[in-house]
């Protein structure tokens, strides 16, 4: 789903922001496009293509719900997510009618951000969205069932969560919090152990029946800091 | 029949002289007109003929009616006038004006009768009426008889009367007020412009008007900074949150697997997150206060949000015991992110602070008007001195004033944050401590459709 044609235009004003978003895109493959106010990030995103657009919505000079509404207005359906610091529903609700694809409350996740833009390209582009492969696993997002070489097995909610959760960013650890907050959505006191009895629910779905079988289950645990998915 | 018993005690009393004077006068004039009616020669059993039909119910010989040098005299009157000669009485001036006839007025006792003589100068010397008291006595008492009558039935319409006329009056004094109060309840604390115009209402509560709008202004300057300052807060915040947890994350990605360097860098990781939920949650506490919360109302499914929570729970302390007392198919309306930030909120101090080998209930029941749901555990503290402090901010239960802060897990933020997502529901969140060392906290929802 990465490749090197993937060009993300980021409209961000606050500077330490930006370069964290950028080298975060640039980890994965993706080409960013970087401007710091609202009237150069519409102008940039009307006279080129980007694949995704991230804007936030304090922007000087023209804020992002203008800067979206512009968009919007000359035609343009690139997938648009929204960063806000705010939790404002008003916010979330009026970003949503002007057309934005998605939106994301900061402090957030640079690997969730990632997931979302790969998320809306796909959807947008038309692929085959429908199977997410990655080392070795397929997941089904339809009727949720995940294989992993001769094992197939139906997942519950929460293991589908969790498992597309760490196809979709594979080579990144996943801490325990991390993954309460982005699969339970909800930050848990440290402690739980709900993660650990759910990847090993996983792993003992999908491990492959055959003791001879040399293959090493791709999702990987990282002692003492978490979870990854290893990328092959 | 109070006024009837009133009205005897002053005939008994003889307190009726003045309304035998009245009844005299009207005598009087009807003489009078009866003499203006009739000029010439005075008839007296003409005018004694029309007095009679003038009273009622009068017996034969109750008044008479002579004049001097009346050669159709009756006997009785000559016999009454020969007494009167006799006893000379004093002579009083009846009022002329409503008889237009000078007359006088006279009292005679003759034959054990007690008369009332009224004399008037005609033509041919004075005529004169006389008229037994009891007669007038009779009329007085039938006037005072025909006056308690209209008052005894007037008496329940007299007081509707004053009943209706006091609604009424206190219903215009308090409309005024009615319509402040409605003007009041309608002002928006979150529009900047909208005042009370005393326009529209009595001038005596300008002053009060003015005050009220001095009021709400204020409120208004610490509603917009209270607002302020969380959206502030949480731009300044979440910026080097964000970027701390960003690198921290790939300074944790980037060490060798399994090293003491990891390792220590996914503890802070661990403290960032924990900073970032207090963030948070202050952030929300904030808003509550400034009445900020909004609310994404939706249908949830009660038995979904605690079915999957309960289950997760499950999995991860295999050592207490869950149950659910629930019928199947709750659905209200709510705000299905903070229901589901309180439920697991409940759910995670009712497993923090349980026993080991200890049990968790939760309850809900669902009427026409709320949803009643609670969350029960056994506990390992001793509960004695749980109390309402458990919903401030920060407060932290301790068995004991020596027992040290670390020991207890937790932000002290939590149902706090609980209490704060129940009342922007319009709901309440109690604490029921029992003595066999279960602690509950049961949530009210008021249903909306």
């Amino acid at each position: 789903m990465q490749n090197m044609s993937t060009n993300i235009l980021l409209i961000e004003d606050e500077q330490r922001i930006a370069d964290f978003i950028v080298t975060g895109f640039e980890s994965v493959g993706f080409v960013v496009h970087h401007e710091i106010d609202g009237f150069r990030g519409l102008n940039t995103a009307l006279i080129k293509n980007f694949d995704a657009v991230v804007l936030d919505l304090a922007l000087p000079m023209m804020d992002g719900f203008q800067v979206l509404t512009e968009i919007r207005r000359k035609g343009l359906s690139t997938p648009v997510i929204l960063l806000t610091a705010k939790t404002d529903l008003a916010d979330r609700l009026s970003g949503f009618e002007l057309g934005a694809d998605d939106f994301l409350v900061k402090p957030f996740f640079i690997e969730e951000l990632i997931v979302r833009v790969n998320i809306l390209i796909a959807r947008k582009s038309g692929s085959d969205a429908s199977t997410i492969a990655q080392s070795g696993i397929t997941l089904d997002r339809f009727s949720r069932v995940a294989k992993w070489g001769k094992g197939t097995s139906v997942l519950t909610q929460r293991e589908y969560v969790l498992l597309e959760c760490l196809l979709l960013s594979p080579g990144q650890i996943f801490s325990r919090q991390q993954i309460l907050k982005q699969v339970w959505n909800v930050d848990f006191d440290p402690g739980t152990n709900v993660v650990d009895v759910c990847i090993q629910r996983l792993r003992k779905k999908l491990s492959n029946p055959d003791p001879n079988a040399q293959e090493v289950f791709p999702i990987e645990t990282i002692r003492g800091v978490g979870y990854r998915l290893n990328n092959p | 029949m109070a006024f009837s018993g009133v009205s005897r005690l002053l005939v008994a009393n003889s307190a009726l002289e003045p309304l035998h004077s009245h009844l005299s006068e009207v005598l009087a004039r009807h003489a009078a007109r009866e003499l203006r009616a009739a000029p010439g020669p005075v008839n007296t059993e003409q005018i004694k003929g029309y007095l009679e039909k003038s009273v009622d119910e009068l017996q034969p010989g109750e008044i008479l009616v002579w004049a001097d040098k009346d050669p159709a005299i009756s006997g009785a009157a000559q016999a009454l006038a020969l007494a009167l000669a006799a006893a000379a009485p004093v002579w009083t001036t009846l009022d002329g004006q409503s008889t237009g006839q000078p007359f006088e007025m006279a009292d005679l006792k003759a034959d054990t009768q007690d008369w009332r003589i009224l004399r008037t100068p005609i033509p041919q010397g004075q005529l004169y009426v006389a008229v037994q008291k009891n007669v007038l006595t009779r009329s007085a008492n039938g006037i005072l008889q025909t006056r308690d009558g209209i008052l005894r039935n007037l008496w329940p319409m007299l007081l509707v009367i004053i009943v209706l006329v006091t609604v009424v009056l206190t219903r215009a004094a308090l409309k005024p007020v009615q319509t402040l109060q409605n003007a009041f309840s309608v002002v928006d604390i979150k529009n900047p412009t909208e005042h009370i115009s005393p326009d529209h209402h009595y001038r005596e509560f300008a002053g009060f008007i003015s005050y009220f709008n001095s009021l709400i202004d204020r409120l208004r300057g610490s509603y917009a900074r209270a607002t302020r300052f969380s959206s502030d807060a949480a731009h300044e915040l979440s910026t080097p949150l964000t970027i701390i947890r960003g690198y921290l994350h790939r300074l944790v990605n980037q060490s060798p697997d399994g090293s003491q360097l990891q390792i220590q860098l996914s503890l802070v990781a661990e403290e960032v997150e924990r900073l970032i939920s207090i963030s948070n949650k202050l952030l929300m506490l904030s808003q509550a206060d400034a009445g900020g919360v909004s609310l994404d109302m939706q249908p949830m499914k009660l038995n979904d949000v605690v079915g999957e929570m309960v289950d997760d729970l499950k999995a991860q302390h295999r050592e207490l015991i869950f149950s659910v007392d629930m019928p199947s198919g709750i659905t209200f309306v709510a705000d299905q992110e903070l229901i589901w930030q309180l439920t697991s909120n409940l759910f995670g101090n009712a497993v923090k602070y349980n026993r080991p080998q200890g049990q968790v209930k939760f309850k809900a029941r669902l009427s026409d008007k709320s949803l009643v749901f609670s969350v029960s555990n056994t506990t390992h503290l001793s509960i004695a001195g749980l109390d309402e402090r458990i919903f401030e901010r920060f407060y932290r239960y301790r068995e004991t004033d020596q027992q040290e802060f670390t020991q207890v897990a937790g932000s002290g933020l939590g149902l706090s944050l609980c209490r704060e997502i129940v009342t922007a529901h319009g709901g309440t969140l109690t604490l029921n401590v029992e003595n066999d060392s279960w602690v509950t906290l049961e949530c009210t929802l008021p249903c909306r459709n």
